[in-house]
């Protein structure tokens, strides 16, 4: 802390420049996602949320959760045992989430969207998050919505970023390594004539969290990132061409605590090697017509090792139990091309075609399975009269192991009711493609017979979304939007495991469940002079999939849905004299209701459980030292929230109380520098 | 550019590392004895350990290596083997030869996972007048025969089951089976020896085969073998890895000595063997699975707890689990290891 300290002042004696820079948010966010050519938030059919890199930076983030988090119906889980975290989106869980890197799906081991977690947050542009079903045009996982981060492409002239950043977890902090949170970049941006060029490497070094552990063992696994990109492209005015590679080093780490019975101590490593290359190229030949490709392959690696440590002899062995050492492997080829094409100022067109391969081996899994789709999707845009935007679209999906659904249809809206007030209504079907660890799980031991079943049909949704946005306030230094929104989904055929009908010994995945959430959001945006403020609320309800089961109304019926609120608020304030910036994010999560089967006396029975609500704020300001140095500081989790109480009952014991959940490791702060450097 | 160096600098001066290494505890001597139980490894590890604690001696053999075991004392009693899945049912016939295929239909001998019946095992407690086949009468009508299902055989395929008779044969026993599949029936004499618990047989090799050591020379058997679970008066047959069973029928006994009562494994001594909170138990079950949890929150050995174990011979030990592979307790799953100390 003292070093830090040190160089606090340090940079403080440095001439202070008052360079009146503008950094206010762009009124009109250009958005891709979804979209035939890059758009106006205003203008997409789609109603599209963006987090910019200027939030990301003045949240002091170090990951995309964590700049995430903070969004209305996104909710973080944690799984302690692996040290890795799920999103949830608008109440459904990550394997319904679209996670893409410039629009390229980021392939993902099992349910768990880990993918969002190893995309390093220097290299980020915006992320641009759209909620309800996008799978006409991003195919499997896009139920819930899409989250695709765009990445930062080209400057005008060589720029230099680089950026550190010190962090305690909770109250454990020791500088530059170990416990902590160190987060170190450097970037390079580079662009001359039609040539663009970038680069980067971010170490992101996390100490974990003992909380209420002790000795060796932490509550919050220690785990280390290493990022490394680089980019180059080419261009003028009718095309475009670029190659990107990102790679990623995690190393977490999970270490048991010394047995005095033995003085050995299990540890277990995981460590995964992420590679996603991509090539995109845009060519257009004329005005009406552009084309655009997307190539990829991915290689994602997950390494587990178990190691026994004995303290006695001062020895490491590896632990010879069953899965204790495995590496998982997955490889993706994925090729997608669409052609825009405007027939008139009425109707636009866009087909284009999708391949995905997916491979997959491990020992967990039979055999080294391989997995293609092949999709053909088509959407119009048709303009009858100026206020009105219709967009039809539909896929048509072909697999080579599981059912696929045939044709999947959309049908999205844009009323323009009056210069500032915009209405948009959409109808979709989602769906998503059994994974390839539910088709070729494997898992046989003493107390386990789970196989998978390369006979399951893709889960598929039905989707009703609705928003209207009012622009109340435009005028030069005060605006003021209101939107009001709402969605219904319907999810059918949802896989969980089950019993295998040919032999009930054994459990399998079956397309069994069904699900629903719906809810209501209402959003104000106001800018005024040098103020952002944002005030949002969400209801949304989720499903009790016991409501409408026969097997279990007869004893007393629960309600159809379980609902939670959320409230956010979000201030920035900039004080452009001194170049600095005040900020604070807030968001509540309310109570989390669900209903579950708890086994009494051998007697299966309904059970409400709850999560407790929680408070989350960070309070962080930031201050421009010199035309190169911008230095960052902040409180995260001021509120000093680590678990949720909850109130899941243990099998077998009906009134006890389930652990309490994980969510964070009370408050935090930071201190961070960042530079940035730029050739005139 | 002066400013940019400075910056730069500055930057570069944050990124230094070091490493943290783990600091080595202080580790006392150890006192008294530890033994390591070849269980062969895994959650259904593949042999069963007897354990004879004045001889600090293991005997370690394949747990499915036998079927039957057949009491060496007065009574008329079979066993089936509790180290595995092993199930039973009886027929209302008592003539092998009439016993075919079809006498299957509608019986399942699925064990485990929540399948199966208590009466298709042997009492769980190790109590010999609940045993599931019944005593062996002397009136040989009354005998019946019985479907048997090895854990090697399959549950949805009968053909790979076993029809089992068993009468007496003078001071000894007869035994008369068959896979439902053949009609080739097999006999085997079996004569009891006092000096054992049971003479055990294999279906599988057609012959008496050495399991248990002499009854008077072991205290306590690890395995993966058959239990039960569920509460309410609602119990099923559960097959637990990692169970102790000790040898209720030479006459062991166990009690459990927890923290909460005041006791310490590094400290107990003969003056606490009187302590009342110490409660015998000579049940075959009295060790059990109590020593550890495998599922929820917090899984690994239960490090609150150790055990009182009285030999046959009236010897006292006091014997704790210290590793079996569960959480990260530095050991191996189906090896797990024990400490213990004679008590004087």
């Amino acid at each position: 802390m003292k070093q830090l300290m040190a160089l606090f002042f340090c940079c403080l004696l440095c001439r202070v420049n008052s360079f009146a820079q503008d950094t206010a948010v762009q009124l009109r966010d250009v958005v891709v996602t979804g979209q035939y050519q890059a758009q106006s938030v205003k203008q997409s059919v789609y109603r599209v949320r963006t987090v910019n890199s200027e939030r990301i930076q003045l949240r002091g983030a170090t990951d995309v959760l964590g700049v995430l988090s903070n969004e209305l119906g996104i909710r973080l889980s944690n799984d302690a045992t692996l040290g890795e975290t799920d999103v949830e989106l608008m109440g459904m869980p990550g394997q319904n989430v679209k996670v893409l890197l410039d629009g390229v799906p980021l392939v993902d081991r099992g349910s768990t969207k880990q993918s969002l977690s190893q995309v390093d947050v220097n290299s980020i542009e915006r992320i641009e998050i759209v909620e309800g079903p996008m799978s006409v045009v991003y195919g499997t996982d896009a139920l819930a919505g899409v989250i695709n981060i765009i990445t930062k492409k080209r400057t005008d002239n060589l720029t230099v970023t680089a950026r550190v950043q010190e962090e305690t977890v909770g109250t454990e902090y020791k500088p530059f390594n170990s416990k902590g949170l160190h987060n170190e970049n450097i970037g390079l941006q580079w662009g001359h004539g039609g040539w663009f060029a970038n680069g980067g490497y971010t170490r992101n070094n996390f100490g974990g969290w003992q909380g209420n552990y002790t000795g060796r063992k932490k509550e919050w696994h220690p785990k280390n990132q290493s990022f490394a990109s680089g980019m180059l492209g080419y261009g003028n005015g009718t095309w475009e061409v670029w190659y990107r590679l990102d790679y990623l080093h995690e190393n977490i780490k999970n270490q048991g605590d010394i047995n005095t019975g033995n003085y050995k101590a299990t540890d277990q490593f995981f460590y995964t090697n992420r590679y996603t290359h991509q090539a995109q190229a845009a060519w257009k030949p004329a005005e009406r017509l552009s084309v655009n490709a997307a190539l990829s392959y991915q290689d994602y690696q997950r390494k587990t090792e178990t190691t026994i440590k004995d303290f006695r002899t001062n020895t490491t062995t590896l632990s010879g139990d069953a899965g204790a050492q495995d590496v998982s492997k997955f490889s993706t080829i994925f090729f997608r091309g669409t052609v825009q094409y405007k027939i008139s100022e009425l109707v636009s067109l866009q087909p284009g075609v999708e391949y995905k391969r997916d491979a997959s081996s491990g020992q967990r899994i039979e055999g080294s399975p391989v997995i293609s789709d092949y999709a053909f999707f088509a959407s119009a845009e048709v303009k009858p009269v100026g206020w009105l935007n219709i967009r039809p679209g539909l896929r048509f999906s072909k697999n080579s192991v599981y059912d696929a659904p045939p044709v999947i249809p959309s049908i999205n809206t844009k009323f323009a009711l009056r210069k500032d007030l915009d209405l948009r209504l959409s109808y979709a079907r989602g769906f998503r493609a059994p994974a390839l660890r539910e088709l070729y799980f494997y898992f046989f031991d003493a107390s386990h017979s789970i196989k998978g079943n390369p006979s399951l049909k893709a889960e598929y949704s039905h989707s009703v979304n609705g928003s209207l946005s009012w622009q109340a306030l435009n005028k030069d230094l005060l605006h003021y939007t209101i939107a009001l929104s709402s969605f219904y989904n319907d999810f059918n055929n949802l896989i969980d495991l089950g019993y295998d009908a040919a032999d009930p010994s054994i459990s399998t995945y079956v397309n069994i469940n069904k699900f629903k959430t719906t809810g209501g959001m209402l959003e104000h945006t106001l800018q005024w002079k040098h103020l952002q403020a944002t005030l949002g609320f969400l209801y949304i309800g989720r499903y009790n999939r016991f409501a409408d089961d026969t097997a279990y109304t007869k004893a007393g019926s629960s309600p159809t849905f379980t609902w939670t609120p959320e409230v956010n608020a979000n201030i920035i304030y900039h004080i452009k004299r001194i170049g600095a910036t005040v900020n604070v994010f807030y968001k509540f999560s309310g109570v989390r209701p669900t209903y579950e089967l708890v086994s009494v006396n051998n007697v299966e029975v309904v059970h409400l459980a709850k999560t407790a609500a929680f408070h989350y704020a960070d309070v962080t300001a930031s201050k421009r030292i010199n035309k190169y140095l911008t230095l960052n500081a902040g409180v995260k989790n001021v509120l000093n929230v680590d678990r949720l109480k909850s109130t899941s009952a243990d099998i077998g014991q009906a009134h006890s109380t389930g652990g309490p959940v994980l969510m964070w490791y009370g408050r935090s702060y930071f201190l961070g520098l960042n530079f940035r450097w730029a050739k005139n | 550019m002066r400013q940019v160096f400075v910056s730069l600098t500055l930057i570069a001066a944050l990124s230094a590392c070091s490493n943290d290494d783990d600091a080595i505890p202080v580790i006392p001597p150890s006192d008294g004895s530890e033994m390591k139980l070849n269980g062969g490894g895994g959650t259904g590890a593949p042999n069963a350990v007897f354990v004879d604690l004045s001889a600090a001696k293991q005997t370690s053999l394949a747990r499915i290596s036998w079927d039957f075991g057949f009491y060496g004392g007065a009574d008329y009693r079979v066993i089936l083997n509790y180290t595995s899945s092993l199930s039973v049912k009886a027929l209302a016939k008592t003539d092998l030869t009439q016993v075919s295929l079809t006498d299957t239909v509608g019986i399942s001998l699925s064990l485990g996972q929540g399948a199966g019946t208590l009466d298709m095992v042997d009492d769980v407690y190790g109590d010999l007048s609940k045993t599931a086949i019944a005593a062996i009468s002397a009136t040989d009508t009354e005998n019946k025969v019985y479907l048997v299902k090895p854990e090697t055989a399959n549950a949805a395929d009968p053909k790979t089951w076993y029809k089992v008779k068993i009468s007496r044969n003078g001071n000894g026993y007869k035994l008369q089976y068959a896979r439902l599949g053949e009609t080739a029936i097999q006999t085997a004499d079996i004569s009891k020896d006092g000096s054992f618990n049971f003479t055990f047989y294999s279906l599988t090799t057609n012959k008496v085969v050495t399991v248990e050591p002499k009854k008077a020379e072991w205290d306590i058997q690890w395995s993966y073998g058959v239990y039960l679970t569920g509460g309410g008066g609602v119990f099923l047959p559960y097959l637990f890895s990692d169970f102790v069973y000790s040898n209720s029928l030479a006459g062991v006994q166990a009690a459990e000595a927890t923290t909460v009562d005041g006791f310490s494994y590094d400290t107990f001594a003969a003056a606490d063997l009187s302590n009342t909170k110490l409660v015998y138990s000579a049940t075959r079950d009295a060790i059990g699975s109590k020593w550890r949890v495998t599922s929820g929150a917090t899984v690994g050995i239960k490090t609150d707890r150790f055990y009182v174990v009285k030999d046959a011979g009236g010897n006292y030990y006091k014997l704790k689990f210290i590793s079996a592979g569960i959480g990260q307790d530095g050991g191996q799953r189906g090896y797990p290891e024990i400490a213990y100390k004679l008590i004087k």
